[in-house]
């Protein structure tokens, strides 16, 4: 089905990887301290961000490529110019950073705080002036876990046009807040246990959140609908939506811990596509020896990355058998399409 | 005279007087009408005004019982008492008693006591409380839940299960291979433990905090609570009439004036009792046991406490030194009114159908029988007795020796009875069991005694048949559990030879399957089939086994039996932890259940020969049952018509079968259409808002740079149609290894491939051809190599994606490898799978050779793995080795020699920069990668190393060659540096070509390595 690249940079487990906007680039951070970034071409290493001095759990890239925020376990967030690899700024907070990501217009960032060591989970909205390296040290927004450690904050992301704010609790609940005000708007509790990653679609009207419950759920931004349900056999760390085809792209496995000596538990180390509309299983990637931390797909829905527990990125090119399959009733939906098209 | 002063009262100032005094001396009590010490007797006799004095004397004796009588007043009216009588009590207390004791006492055949309390009349009667017109009470309307068997009129005769996983209980239809439908859709919570159907599947019984609730009917409503608050332990009569529930909390009754009272089922006879016999039809209690105080403490309950003769008519249950017999049809009143004393009795069962004794006469009804045993005492021999009821008429006894313990199985049409005796040696040291097996339906019941040297762990009889399976295993001290030591020894009645004179049934041994870890037999319910099951929770089997096979006789089973056993079918599963027989005996279903363990939990389900019909597993997967049948009404001669037409009737069923899978498919697309649909409306909303927003995707549209350009020009191109392609090598290879490589353009519809090369002078060549930029046009490879050349090594490589591709006189040695994108099948001939079946390849998911499925020790022998995403899965084995191994990248083929394996070996891809690492704690070996576009190969005989870790690709090839040529073909570490990517490409080409020429001297330890051949 596709072609693999293996990208070997990272001495330890992958945390994210990540495309920037056209795609060309591949953005991969790990529990080592350096953040790397790949060509998604042919693979080749194009550099690093050295700086962090710890787990860096979350990068994210802005619209034009010429930012990169990176979150690390070392209290810091840290902002990059892409082209030199510089880095030109830094926040320091008062807890490890789960996860960071711009604004779709890139002119604001989002920073997850976690609530260990006393401090309460925050997620914190920062100005980016694109014009300069210094940036303001001031949060311009501070939104609050108010429910206790059990649903602190996971991850989170932008709406389309950057109107709310979508975060994920590790109690299962997923929340919406206006980014203006940070006025709670609603939350909803469709899944169990640690919600572990949360992506949205190229429009940003819907998207997708993985559990460690097994499964996916895919929301709409604007009620919070559940809409469609993806249901695996082992914990799900990562999800994402791949544009132009109507799939799902789960990732995940089989914790380490838990992966008992005996030829029984077999870790299902495998990326899985499911049908983003009929909720079914359409294949499985295998290739990773550890579990898969994240999955993130190419912007024009070209090829996809895993990052994994096992220390390597898969880069996957997608054949043309995989833009090619289709359900019969797709088929039978777009031949109707074209009739209708052409008769008028 | 002084003017008398005038008294006036009324102006006397009282208020300093202190009155206390005389307030307390002359205070009176109010009276206290405290009416609790009477009561109110009625129904007693009116007798004449002379009789009077005496009826007050008898009365007056009878309420002494209860305390003393301070006064009785009994109305006159026309020189007659009225027949009521108001009686004081010295308290309130005697005045309970007199009502708890009394009311209700028959004082004669015509005379009853109605007892109550004086103040009970006047907070009930009076005040018009009660009217003079009796108002009928309102009837509960009757509540139809239809019709309770409707599922036995299901058309296709389909069987219905229960499933349960996390807190939801589904009930499904059974439809073989397709998804089960659902009966009633799932319910969350319907349980707070398990589920349970009533011995005739009537009823569904699930459990709440408070008791238990029966459902039942077409979708399932609830039909009645059975409140016993904390209830842990389920069981019916045979027949469905009663249920017996257990709850280690005592029954407490409400009090008195407690609204809950009222809805209390359980009288006050009841209190602190634990066990509860209900009538399911009323659901009102109909007896309560308390605990027998031996077991009130104990962890674990045996159960059931109650067993229940097959017609329901007598139920008993065991106390210390005596059985307390009941008959249901005379409100539970102790058979004969008293006990039936049995010293030291251990246990009993009842036979679970009617017996029909020797001396049944041929209309009678069938006999109850039931029989216990009772271990030996000081002077007496342990024993086994029949008793038949109610007649407690002891039938047979058998007198037993040093036995440890007795299981007694009941045949289930109740003609034997099988006493499975462990006994123990006179040291007491180990035990084992001898079978005695009793056969009711013969004069005087005769015994036959099978001795055994083992101890038997499971029996069963077949069902309506005569025959029995049995698991033993030698009682040995200390036994190792992983090994496997249980016997499952298979029974039939000898054949009668000769006279039809009913002879004593003999029981032989028609064959014993051992080293096994089976622990269960299951019985088809309709006999025949019997399946054995190893259900420890971690390690699962199941063997089918047909006890009436048709085909020939295996030899080793005895002659002397009608009986033809045949294992049909094997199958592993992992985690099963239960398994049952659907009520028609024709499918069998296991599962495992995440109560035990969380491995592979879900159900199997396998028809009755042990085919595979459906598999699901399920997260949280708790429990399976299927729902039972009642007995079917069939009459013999109808069961003759089914048999005698079943071919018709099974093409029937396949067609409607057929039909069914044909409509499943088209609802599945029908659902998928309206998800189609509604997916596609609601994102024509969306988007139709995001326009409103202004928020399209062309917004984010932006400038797109080509930086580089690559422009190929074709100069020249000329055409060839080539429809047959030979591939000659016609010339003595210099080199020890040759490699071929093959640009073919336009390609060849077929093409074969001969090797003229003369075995004596290559004896240790290696013979590559690599055939590239393959098309799919090409649907035919054909090699063939002279026969005679055994020890060549050959190598085939198919890179692009040939239909399929076939190997001919191939000898062991050959390997074949291929990389495709299309499936791509081998056909091979000769023995070249022999080799492949060891390995494991795959490639961009589409698996060209899955070898190592199945096989437990990964011998890769020679093996060629793939190019894009290739493991060899070693896993499995403890000791794996691969003799030869390729991976062609697009760039690279490493070939090294002997290469022990103890972990993942994973041959990557063909990234520039990319990495493998192999970790092998012996010999080891190493790997590959290539460039894109680049081919190169390098081949290595023998390397040794702790570890090496190879982190680029033309090093690997430099310092392999370098390594061997100057280290004699040790190669310790090979560290990673790389130099620029297009100058390696050729120092690869260098290197390969310095290391096979350096290697030339060296014989098969050295390293071969060479480019030549010619393309075509």
């Amino acid at each position: 089905m596709m072609r693999p690249l293996m990208l070997k940079g990272h001495d330890r487990a992958l945390t994210q990887v990540k495309f920037n906007r056209e795609g060309d680039l591949l953005f991969s951070v790990s529990k080592g301290k350096e953040a790397s970034i790949w060509y998604s071409s042919n693979g080749e290493r194009l550099g690093t961000f050295i700086g962090h001095n710890g787990t860096i759990w979350s990068i994210d890239i802005d619209p034009e490529t010429v930012f990169a925020v990176t979150g690390s376990a070392d209290f810091t967030a840290k902002l990059w110019r892409v082209e030199t690899g510089e880095c030109v700024h830094t926040w320091t907070l008062e807890s490890p950073v789960k996860r960071v990501e711009f604004s779709p217009d890139g002119n604001q960032v989002l920073i997850i705080t976690d609530q260990v060591m006393g401090q309460t989970g925050k997620i914190k909205i920062f100005d980016i002036d694109h014009t300069k390296n210094a940036q303001s040290n001031a949060p311009w927004l501070e939104i609050v876990n108010q429910d206790g450690p059990a649903s602190r904050y996971t991850v989170a992301g932008w709406s389309y046009g950057g109107f709310y704010i979508l975060a994920a609790h590790a109690d299962g609940k997923v929340s919406k807040y206006d980014a203006k005000t940070g006025e709670l708007l609603g939350s909803v509790k469709k899944q169990e246990l640690l919600l572990t990653d949360l992506q949205f679609s190229p429009d940003r009207t819907y998207f997708v959140v993985s559990s460690k419950d097994k499964s996916a759920c895919l929301y709409d931004v604007d009620n919070l609908d559940l809409l469609k349900r993806y249901t695996a056999d082992v914990p799900m760390n990562s999800a994402c939506l791949t544009p132009v085809k109507e799939f799902v792209i789960l990732g995940g496995g089989q914790d380490a811990r838990e992966v008992t000596t005996t030829s029984l538990s077999e870790g299902k180390f495998e990326a899985r596509f499911y049908h983003r509309i009929f909720e079914e299983e359409i294949g499985r990637v295998k290739g990773h020896f550890g579990p898969l931390n994240y999955v993130a797909v190419h912007p024009k829905g070209t090829c996809y990355a895993s990052g994994s527990e096992d220390g390597f990125v898969r880069l996957h090119h997608f054949h043309k058998s995989y833009f090619d399959f289709l359900y019969d009733v797709e088929k039978t939906a777009q031949a109707t399409q074209q009739f209708e098209i052409e008769a008028k | 005279m002084p003017e008398p002063v005038e008294f006036d009262e009324s102006k006397l100032d009282l208020s300093g007087l202190d009155f206390s005094d005389l307030e307390s001396q002359y205070h009176v009590e109010e009276p206290v009408h405290n009416y609790d010490q009477f009561v109110i007797c009625d129904g007693a006799p009116v007798a004449p005004e002379a009789k009077a004095p005496v009826l007050k004397k008898v009365l007056t004796k009878l309420f002494s019982q209860c305390g003393k009588v301070v006064d009785m007043f009994m109305p006159l009216e026309n020189g007659q008492t009225k027949g009521y009588l108001i009686i004081e009590m010295e308290n309130a207390a005697a005045a309970d008693k007199a009502v708890k004791q009394l009311n209700g006492k028959k004082l004669d055949v015509k005379h009853r006591l109605l007892v109550n309390k004086l103040p009970d009349m006047e907070k009930y009667a009076l005040n018009d409380k009660i009217s003079e017109e009796f108002v009928e009470p309102p009837v509960p309307e009757f509540q139809s839940h239809g019709y309770l068997h409707s599922w036995l009129l299901d058309p296709n005769g389909r069987e219905q299960f229960v499933v349960h996983h996390h807190d939801t209980v589904g009930v499904c239809w059974y439809k073989k291979n397709l998804q089960p439908e659902d009966v009633i859709e799932s319910r969350a919570h319907w349980t707070s433990a398990s589920m349970r159907f009533s011995p005739k599947g009537t009823y569904l019984f699930s459990f709440f905090p408070g008791g238990v609730q029966a459902w039942g009917g077409e979708k399932f409503d609830r039909i009645r609570r059975f409140v016993h608050p904390g209830v842990q332990l389920l069981d019916f009569s045979p027949t469905e009439k009663f249920l017996v529930t257990l709850s280690p909390e005592p029954i407490s009754i409400p009090p008195e004036d407690h609204p809950a009272r009222a809805q209390c089922l359980f009288s006050a006879d009841s209190v602190g009792h634990k066990l509860v016999i209900w009538d399911l039809q009323t659901g009102l209690p109909v007896r309560t046991f308390a605990l027998p105080p031996n077991l009130e403490k104990q962890q674990s309950m045996p159960w059931p406490l109650i067993k229940w003769s097959y017609n329901d008519k007598y139920c008993a249950r065991m106390g210390p030194d005596a059985l307390a017999i009941y008959d249901t049809t005379d409100d539970f009143a102790l058979l004969d009114k008293k006990l039936y004393k049995v010293e030291g009795i251990a246990d009993f069962e009842f036979a679970p159908a009617g017996v029909r004794l020797a001396t049944t006469r041929r209309n009678d009804e069938p006999e109850t029988v039931l029989s216990y045993w009772t271990p030996e005492t000081v002077n007496q021999s342990a024993r086994v007795s029949v008793v038949q009821l109610p007649s407690k008429q002891v039938l047979r006894t058998v007198n037993l020796f040093n036995v440890s313990d007795v299981k007694m199985s009941w045949h289930n049409a109740g003609k034997f009875l099988c006493c499975k005796v462990d006994r123990h040696t006179k040291s007491k040291k180990t035990t084992f069991t001898n079978l005695e097996l009793l056969s009711l339906s013969e004069k005087d019941i005769p015994v036959e005694k099978i001795e055994l040297k083992e101890v038997v762990s499971a029996f069963q009889w077949e069902p309506h048949g005569e025959r029995f399976v049995t698991v033993s295993k030698l009682d040995i001290p200390n036994p190792n559990i992983a090994i496997p030591d249980n016997i499952v020894s298979f029974y039939d009645v000898e054949e009668a030879k000769g006279s039809k004179q009913a002879v004593l049934k003999k029981w032989v041994c028609l064959k014993q399957v051992t080293k096994t870890h089976a622990n269960q037999i299951l019985w088809s319910p309709k006999g025949r089939f019997v399946a054995v099951g190893t259900v420890n929770g971690t390690n699962g089997e199941i063997d089918f086994y047909d006890m009436d096979y048709d085909g020939e006789k295996e030899k080793d089973q005895t002659a002397k039996v009608a009986s033809n056993l045949k294992l049909l079918n094997h199958h592993e599963f992992k985690g099963l932890t239960g398994l049952e027989w659907d009520a028609s005996g024709r499918y069998l279903a296991g599962w495992s259940s995440a109560w035990r363990h969380k491995i592979e939990n879900g159900y199997k389900i396998f028809d009755l020969v042990g085919n595979l019909c459906k598999e699901e597993l399920i997260d949280g997967f708790r429990e399976f049952e299927w729902r039972p049948r009642p007995a079917s009404i069939l009459s013999a001669n109808d069961r003759k018509k089914v048999r005698k037409n079943l071919k018709e009737y099974a093409a029937q069923f396949e067609e409607a079968d057929a039909m069914e899978a044909d409509a499943e498919l088209r609802e599945l697309i029908l659902k998928r259409k309206k998800l189609l649909t509604e997916w596609y409306t609601w994102r024509s909303s969306v988007i139709a808002k995001l326009k409103e927003l202004n928020l399209t995707e062309q917004q984010h549209e932006t400038r797109e740079e080509v930086i580089e350009e690559v422009k190929e020009e074709i100069l020249e191109e000329t055409e060839e149609v080539v429809d047959r392609c030979c591939l000659i090598m016609d010339r003595p290879l210099n080199f020890a290894l040759s490699t071929l490589m093959a640009n073919i353009d336009p390609h060849p519809s077929e093409m074969s491939l001969t090797d003229k090369l003369d075995g004596s002078r290559a004896s240790f060549s290696l013979f590559s051809l690599v055939l590239r930029r393959w098309n799919s046009n090409t649907e035919r490879v054909t090699g063939v190599r002279p026969s005679g050349l055994s020890t060549h090594h050959s190598l085939l490589t198919v890179t692009g994606a040939p239909d399929s591709l076939h190997l001919q006189q191939q000898p062991v040695t050959s390997s074949i490898r291929v990389d495709g994108s299309v499936p791509v099948s081998v056909g091979t001939e000769g023995n070249v799978v022999g080799v492949l079946t060891e390995v494991w390849v795959g490639n961009d998911g589409n698996v060209g050779i899955d070898g190592n499925k199945g096989t437990r020790e990964a011998r890769a022998g020679k093996s060629r793995l793939g190019l894009a995403d290739v493991v060899l899965d070693v896993r499995r084995s403890s000791s794996a080795s691969v003799d030869e191994l390729v991976t062609n990248g697009d760039g690279v083929n490493v070939v090294p020699g002997t290469v022990f394996l103890n972990s993942v070996l994973d041959l990557g891809n063909t990234v520039s920069n990319g990495v493998d690492v192999v970790d092998t704690q012996e010999e080891f070996l190493v790997v590959t990668l290539g460039l894109q576009n680049v081919f190169d190969l390098v081949t290595v005989d023998t390397v040794k190393s702790d570890q090496t870790v190879v982190r680029e690709l033309f090093q690997v090839t430099l310092d392999l060659g370098q390594g061997l040529t100057s280290t004699g073909g040790r190669v310790r570490r090979v560290s990673d540096t790389l130099g620029a990517t297009g100058e390696v490409a050729s120092r690869g080409w260098l290197g390969s070509r310095r290391a096979g020429a350096g290697s030339g001297g060296l014989r098969r330890g050295g390293l071969c390595a060479g480019g030549g051949g010619r393309s075509v």
